[in-house]
């Protein structure tokens, strides 16, 4: 289901499929808490800057608390009561789409088609590349070793105004070392 | 009459109502946290991320009558530490033999933020107050830093409400992509502190000073160099002719700001290890080229773009 779902997340399903996952979505609180999991994945991928954690359950909570408006109704017809659910349920998925295009567009990523959610090594491929064709002028940028730099980078620090701001945190840019990565 | 108190009241409360909007509200939270860093005593670990790599610190400050006393030591990989008495910088390297000494010119730090810094601030970037959030457990005031151009970072810094204290950082390129961030696990504020904890153990290690320091001057630097034209904003703050640690040669070192984020020149002549080019580290960037027979250096927390055109900008007339 797990793996569904992140194709429902890439709208890689068809309809009776999302149909379904969202079936499931409805009465599974665990499938729920991963659906939320694999969003805040792709939150952290993008580094999108995060709402906190239980963002969601407070606009629930906010929703429940709203006031009921109590209106007299007006006469139903009699074709409606088949066709509300689904309706809503379709003006639903147009404002959720809505709402994920819009968070997509503040995203700033040049190409939308090219952010794929649940699929992590094509986010990184896709961040690096936009980086190198968004600066041609800037010569090859290498790693540097603070080890060698260091002397530059303690008198640097001295009068850079990120000291009297940050603290004694800054210096940590002083000290910090490459480590080399391994999968 | 009566209109006018209405107008009055209506002025007064729309006014509190968008209270938090009010950038000066932001400069009071950063006035604030510049105070709180170096008078507050406090011990915590934090998280330094930049690219693929994190690593954890622990870090100690006091500030008593004798001045302020700091102890800086990470966690992970090779042991590194760093101290700070007041205008001496120990900086303990990971052999652990050798201990790299850095008189520092300026004995206070800079324990409040100077009018014609918030006046920078202010031309460069857009500064408000964006919500609360929690870190390390405590409430924050978020405060957000947004440049007006590309030759400076964003930053988010997060302040502890109760004591303004910086409690996590994020330094932002205009890709939006974070570049460096440093968060607080754990803090304890205000507790005791005991003067030996930041006391550096110095024995039988080897200590690289700079050789000529100790002089009450520092020397101007050499005649004849020119830098300019800088990025916008990027105003010289300070110049001084200094011997680094482990060096034998004075170098001319020229410090560019914006009021946020500096970059330092180091001039001084070349060597077989000048190597040219451009390398970075989180929100460090350093560009080196040459210059007739002088190695320029240009190192700084701002993108390429910024260190690349100061450092294009150095040249010598006789």
């Amino acid at each position: 289901m797990n793996e569904q779902l992140s194709a429902l997340m890439d709208s890689e399903l068809t309809e009776a499929e999302a149909v379904r996952v969202l079936g499931a979505l409805k009465n599974n609180a665990p499938l729920n808490q991963t659906w939320d999991t694999y969003h805040l994945l792709g939150d952290a991928l993008r580094k999108t800057p995060q709402m906190s954690a239980d963002f969601g359950a407070k606009v629930m909570q906010r929703l429940a608390s709203e006031p009921t408006v109590l209106a007299p109704r007006r006469k139903a017809k009699p074709a409606s009561p088949r066709f509300a659910l689904p309706l809503a349920a379709s003006f639903a998925a147009v404002s959720l789409v809505g709402v994920l295009t819009w968070q997509m567009t503040q995203m700033n990523q040049p190409d939308q088609s090219t952010v794929r959610l649940a699929a992590a090594p094509t986010v990184q491929r896709v961040a690096l590349t936009e980086t190198a064709a968004t600066q041609p002028k800037v010569p090859e940028r290498v790693l540097f070793s603070s080890a060698a730099s260091r002397s530059y980078l303690l008198a640097h620090q001295e009068f850079s105004p990120s000291y009297s701001m940050e603290g004694f945190p800054a210096y940590v840019r002083t000290l910090s070392e490459q480590q080399e990565s391994k999968p | 009459m009566k209109q006018a108190w209405l107008a009055c009241l209506l002025g007064f409360v729309t006014a509190s109502a968008y209270g938090a909007e009010v950038p000066d509200g932001a400069f009071a939270w950063l006035q604030r946290m510049a105070t709180a860093a170096h008078q507050l005593n406090y011990t915590g670990s934090f998280v330094y991320q930049h690219g693929q790599q994190v690593e954890t610190s622990r870090i100690t400050h006091l500030t008593d009558a004798s001045g302020e006393h700091e102890k800086l030591v990470t966690l992970d990989g090779s042991p590194r530490q760093i101290f700070r008495n007041n205008d001496e910088v120990y900086c303990f390297l990971a052999d652990d033999k050798t201990v790299m000494v850095d008189k520092h010119h300026v004995t206070t730090g800079f324990p409040a933020l100077l009018p014609q810094q918030i006046a920078d601030l202010k031309e460069y970037y857009d500064v408000r107050l964006d919500g609360r959030e929690r870190v390390a457990g405590r409430e924050c005031q978020v405060i957000y830093l947004a440049p007006k151009d590309q030759f400076r970072y964003g930053h988010r810094l997060w302040a502890d409400i109760q004591t303004g204290l910086l409690l996590k950082t994020s330094t932002w390129s205009d890709q939006k992509d974070i570049v460096d961030q440093f968060t607080f696990t754990d803090i304890k504020i205000g507790a005791p502190i005991d003067r030996n904890d930041v006391r550096p153990a110095l024995n039988g290690k080897k200590l690289i000073r700079s050789t000529g320091e100790g002089n009450a001057q520092p020397l101007p630097i050499d005649p004849g160099w020119e830098i300019g034209p800088t990025p916008p904003g990027f105003k010289k703050i300070m110049a001084v002719k200094r011997v680094l640690p482990g060096a034998s040669v004075p170098v001319n070192h020229i410090v560019f700001s914006d009021g946020l984020a500096a970059a330092s020149v180091f001039i001084e002549p070349a060597s077989n290890k000048t190597t040219p080019g451009l390398s970075h580290q989180g929100a460090m960037h350093m560009y080196t080229r040459k210059v007739a027979d002088y190695q320029v250096k240009v190192l700084g927390e701002v993108p390429s773009a910024t260190v690349m055109q100061i450092g294009d900008a150095v040249s010598f007339r006789k």
